[in-house]
């Protein structure tokens, strides 16, 4: 145990902490919102963002990229990446989507119990991880290395590398972008509403099925764009490569009180620091014990997380 | 949850059974009860191409995963199905009897039978340690703990030298020979029947519980945990029991599962497995404990059968999870509904 | 409710049960009155797959050339167990495999875990097994006579390693593991074995870890200037590519065992795998056959993985007692225990405890690209 890591790289763990929750905040963020709208784990949301790292390996093996190029100059690593964004994106978001319909909906329809729709979802998840494996021949996948990873900048020992930027720009960017969108359109209005009571928006005239499959649609992106970020900054990708990242990011919804976006971010940036700090300190492997920990005492004094939910309803 | 399910109106074997079982005599029912028994006794014989598992010895899939899964689904039923605990780390009790069984036996010599009981009392120490904060949580809050739960267990067992480390611990001792049965590893048929005894008792102490006044607070306090509390059920205290109770089974038959496999390591105790255990449950039908053991032996056993599609076996029992749950979302022997509602045309009172 | 929907739903149902049951029914006769089989034990489905499949690749391709060229020899049919690398789906397994009565040995099984869990049942079989890379010190124990196996232990390779680590002048070494039985293990033999004024500290990681920021920072902070890896090359390449993209630890030495010598980490590292010195009791297959290699990609379309080779050698062993005409799992354990064999890149022999007579320990380090043999550690 040595605490003195503490002061002596404060720099570079708070970095590496944040950028880490700013992946997390992507994808929990899918948890949160589905959650919210559905009060349902979707289980398999770690497959979809499995599917984005796939896809944006996809883009960049299409461009033709085999990994031992130069680094790209920025304009052109601006293009490739938005396109490979992009396309993460749009392939994650339309098999939220798809997922939706096929494990979730017509179990919603029936008005069946939540853990029916979660074997549902684990079921869909086992099927993802299968399918992917086969079809990447189980294999440990490298992503070249579009941008020059050596130190822009440095404050105290914590190197600032332009991928950290690109990662923690983009992700807030995408953050301040969803927050518009459920505050200002319809549809926001529409995931708020049914969030608060699903059978009086019905009255009121909300399309709940839309309202769904835009959430979907929406946390898919999000898994999505942060997949390709998550490539970015990792540079590799395997079949299972979402199941640890799924739990951390769950975990991190968690923390920041379900259901509630601004939470999820917190509870994200929140989880990246305490596994950061308290591996650096006490050692790897009870990172996992520490996070734990934190958590039972955090939901000990406050049982709806940080930041509460958004809706403050009792359920089972 | 606590609208009326229109799906549980189709065809449905509960009902069938039930209504079957109502006309029946003292003496056919008894007559019934040990021709199951007898036939489960039976079964490791019954191997077959049809019946059985081809590529893996069916009298040990008969053990683990199915005895296994169906006597901890009925312990995870308890705390899930009937509380309404939602617990994703159940593998941590079973850990925690398996562990008990090899530690002790290795370092002190315990024999196998003290085990059982100290695996179970050790289950249920941990149960309740871990129950008396966290079940003051709801729902997913709860989730989320239990499963960090399960897989501190296993980090622990990891990362500490009397555990083994990741390499576990090897050379754990068999039950002692019983009415001249020897318990030897090649022959799985002593522990099923061990398992099978076991679970006979769980299932009648199972249903003693439930018939009376704990199973009603259970069932109160899952339907609606507020009104439960309100109606003077003392929720804390019967979840917290629902939460010892299910642990307690989970760490009895871990020290059975270390007696027949004679050695562990943290990789037999991973997340999966209570996601697996937990799937058993809603597949069979949520707090229905025939449901639960149909649905936790043929999650069990699919994987096992399907060995022959090798390379694509996980991926069609993920699609057959989906597929099930679409067609009967209660599961498949579902519990039955004790709230009454009234039918839209008729506006009888009618009991679902 | 309409009739319709209740005939789908009974029509699903009865379609799941008739593909389910209605399985390719084998032959299981009392004796063995079919070819002879060997059986392959290893991870195929989940996420240890790729190791497994190229051991089995290995495994596969031994079998298809000796039946090619067995003459008037017997046929072996090759079959294969999936235990997901899970030491809790193995006992069904081995068990089926030892009433298999046609079944004459096994290659694998891969992880030591599983292995372990196999072990008793083929002991009371007397059904020889032949493992290509479960590594652990306890298995012998475990496994009595029918246990044997291709590579060094790590009480072999670890040594080794220490010697590696520490016989730069000054060195200051950074251990991390990555919690699996091979890679813990390994670390904890480097720290015995290592002068303790050599180590600056250690950590240990999980297997799929990626975030390996933390260590980094402890390195750094230690000031070590050598690093080693106990684990496989997944972590392994994420681990060095983050230690040379930061500037303060990007020239330390990086030292790992044979989990890391495949030329899969060179793909996944890149450039930084550059230097990175390693240690093996074999030689991987691209290095010792290239025509063998070659071959082997033409048939699976896939270059080998880790292991590849041993498991193709330990099946060869099998292949060669039963060329000799033993036709019994006695036999063959006998051929086994007695005999050498000389496989590709490797001389395969036994002692008493089933781990090979020779314990080579080679070096390798990758230069420009490519896995370079240094020479034996001695």
């Amino acid at each position: 145990m040595d605490f003195s890591i503490l002061w002596t790289d404060f720099a570079s763990l708070l970095l590496d902490g944040i950028v880490v929750g700013a992946i997390y905040a992507l994808v929990s963020l899918g948890y949160t919102l589905v959650y919210g709208v559905l009060r349902l784990i979707n289980f398999a949301h770690s497959e979809i963002f499995m599917l984005g790292t796939f896809a944006t390996l996809g883009v960049t093996m299409l461009l033709g990229f085999t990994g031992f190029e130069e680094p790209l100059g920025i304009l052109a690593f601006l293009g490739v990446f938005l396109l490979a964004a992009t396309v993460a994106g749009v392939a994650s978001g339309s098999a939220a989507m798809l997922l939706e319909v096929v494990a979730y909906r017509r179990l919603r329809r029936n008005n069946a119990n939540r853990l029916s729709s979660l074997i549902s979802a684990i079921g869909a998840s086992l099927f993802l991880v299968e399918f992917f494996r086969i079809i990447t021949d189980s294999k440990d996948w490298d992503f070249p290395r579009l941008l020059d990873k050596n130190s822009l900048f440095q404050v105290g020992t914590a190197y600032v590398t332009a991928d950290k930027i690109v990662v923690l720009v983009g992700a807030f960017a995408l953050m301040i972008i969803l927050d518009r969108i459920i505050q200002t359109t319809k549809l926001g209005r529409g995931i708020r509403a049914v969030s608060q009571d699903e059978r009086t928006s019905i009255l009121m005239g909300v399309d709940v099925d839309r309202v769904i499959a835009f959430t979907f649609l929406i946390g898919g992106v999000l898994a999505g764009v942060g997949s390709a970020f998550y490539m970015l900054f990792y540079e590799a990708t395997k079949f299972n490569v979402g199941f640890l990242l799924g739990i951390s990011a769950f975990t991190a919804a968690v923390l920041g009180g379900i259901g509630n976006i601004r939470g999820a971010l917190a509870g994200s940036f929140v989880l990246g620091l305490i596994q950061q700090f308290s591996s650096a300190v006490l050692g790897y492997n009870w990172r996992d014990v520490v996070t734990f920990i934190i958590l039972v005492l955090v939901l000990l004094f406050k049982p709806t997380g940080l930041f509460g939910e958004a809706l403050q309803r009792a359920r089972v | 949850m606590s609208t009326p399910s229109s799906t549980n109106v189709r065809f449905n074997l509960r009902d069938k059974f039930g209504d079957w079982w109502e006309g029946t005599t003292r003496n056919q029912r008894v007559l019934f009860r040990a021709a199951v028994i007898v036939f489960f006794f039976i079964l490791p014989f019954l191997d077959n191409p049809i019946l059985g598992t081809n590529e893996s010895d069916f009298s040990s899939v008969l053990f683990y995963p199915m005895g296994m899964f169906v006597i901890m689904a009925i312990g995870l039923n308890i705390i899930v199905g009937k509380s309404g605990i939602l617990d994703l780390g159940y593998v941590a009790f079973f850990a925690i009897g398996a562990y008990t069984h090899a530690i002790l036996n290795l370092n002190f010599g315990f024999p196998f039978w003290i085990n059982v009981f100290l695996g179970m009392g050790f289950a249920m120490l941990a149960g309740l340690m871990l129950g008396l904060p966290a079940l003051r949580l709801r729902g997913d809050y709860l989730a989320i703990i239990t499963l960090g739960f399960g897989e501190i267990i296993r980090i622990l067992a990891i990362n500490f030298n009397f555990t083994g480390g990741a390499a576990g611990l090897a050379g754990i001792a068999a039950p002692p020979t019983l009415f001249g049965i020897e318990f030897v590893v090649d022959d799985p048929k002593p522990f099923y029947w061990l398992l099978l005894t076991l679970m006979l008792l769980v299932i009648w102490a199972y249903l003693r519980l439930v018939a009376r006044r704990p199973g009603r607070a259970w069932e109160a306090i899952r339907e609606d945990e507020d009104v439960a509390e309100f109606m003077g059920v003392a929720t804390m205290k019967y979840k917290l029991w629902g939460f010892v109770l299910g642990g307690a089974v989970g760490g009895a038959v871990g020290a059975v599962y270390a007696g027949q496999v004679t050695s562990i390591t943290p990789e037999n105790f991973t997340l999966q497995i209570s996601i697996m255990i937990l799937a058993c449950v809603v597949f069979g039908g949520m707090g229905n404990i025939w449901g639960v053991a149909l649905g936790a032996a043929l999650l069990g056993y699919f994987p096992e059968k399907l060995r022959f599609l090798s390379d694509t076996r996980i991926l069609f029992f993920g699609l057959l999870m989906v597929v099930m749950m679409n067609i009967r979302p209660d599961g498949i022997i579902p519990r039955k509904k004790r709230e009454k509602v009234y039918d839209k045309n008729t506006g009888q009172e009618v009991t679902r | 409710m309409s009739l319709v929907k209740r005939t789908i739903g009974v029509a699903a149902s009865v379609a799941v049960a008739f593909a389910t049951f209605v399985a390719p029914a084998q032959a299981a006769p009392a004796g063995c009155d079919g070819d002879m089989k060997l059986i392959f034990q290893g991870g195929l489905t989940g996420s240890a797959a790729q190791t497994g499949i190229g051991e089995y690749n290995g495994f596969k391709l031994a079998v298809l050339q000796y039946n090619e060229k067995r003459g008037s020899g017997p046929k072996v049919e090759p079959g294969f167990i999936d235990t997901q690398a899970d030491p809790s789906q193995t006992p069904p397994l081995a068990l089926a495999t030892v009433n298999d009565a046609c079944v004459i040995g096994v290659v694998g099984g891969m992880y030591s875990g599983e292995t372990r869990a196999a072990l008793p049942i083929y002991l009371k079989g007397g059904l020889p097994l032949i493992s290509p890379s479960a590594t652990n010190e306890t298995l012998p124990a475990v496994g009595g006579d029918v246990f044997h196996r291709v590579v060094a232990n790590d009480g072999v390779q670890g040594p080794a390693l220490a010697k590696l680590a520490g016989n730069q002048p000054n060195a200051k070494v950074f251990i991390v593991d990555d919690q699996s039985t091979y890679g813990k293990d390994l670390a904890t033999i480097v720290k015995k074995t290592l002068a303790k004024n050599k180590q600056v500290g250690s950590d240990s990681v999980a297997t799929g870890t990626t975030n390996f920021s933390s260590v980094v920072a402890k390195v750094r902070k230690a000031g070590a200037n050598t690093v080693f890896f106990g684990g496989y090359y997944p972590e392994a390449s994420k681990f060095v590519k983050q230690l040379r993209d930061n500037a303060a630890t990007k020239n330390v030495k990086f030292i790992a065992g044979d989990g890391v010598l495949d030329n899969e980490y060179i793909k996944l590292a890149k450039k930084n795998a550059e230097g990175t010195s390693m240690t093996a009791p074999y030689i991987p297959m691209e290095r010792a056959d290239k025509k063998l290699t070659a071959i082997y990609k033409k048939e699976y379309g896939v270059a080998p993985a880790v292991y590849t080779l041993e498991a193709y050698n330990a099946a060869g062993f099998f292949l060669a007692a039963v060329k000799a005409g033993n036709d019994t799992r006695a036999e063959i354990l006998n051929y086994i225990n007695t005999n050498s064999y000389k496989g590709v890149g490797q001389t395969l022999k036994f002692d008493a405890q089933g781990e090979p007579a020779t314990k080579v320990m080679n070096e390798f380090i990758v230069k420009s690209g490519k896995i370079e043999y240094v020479g034996a550690i001695k």
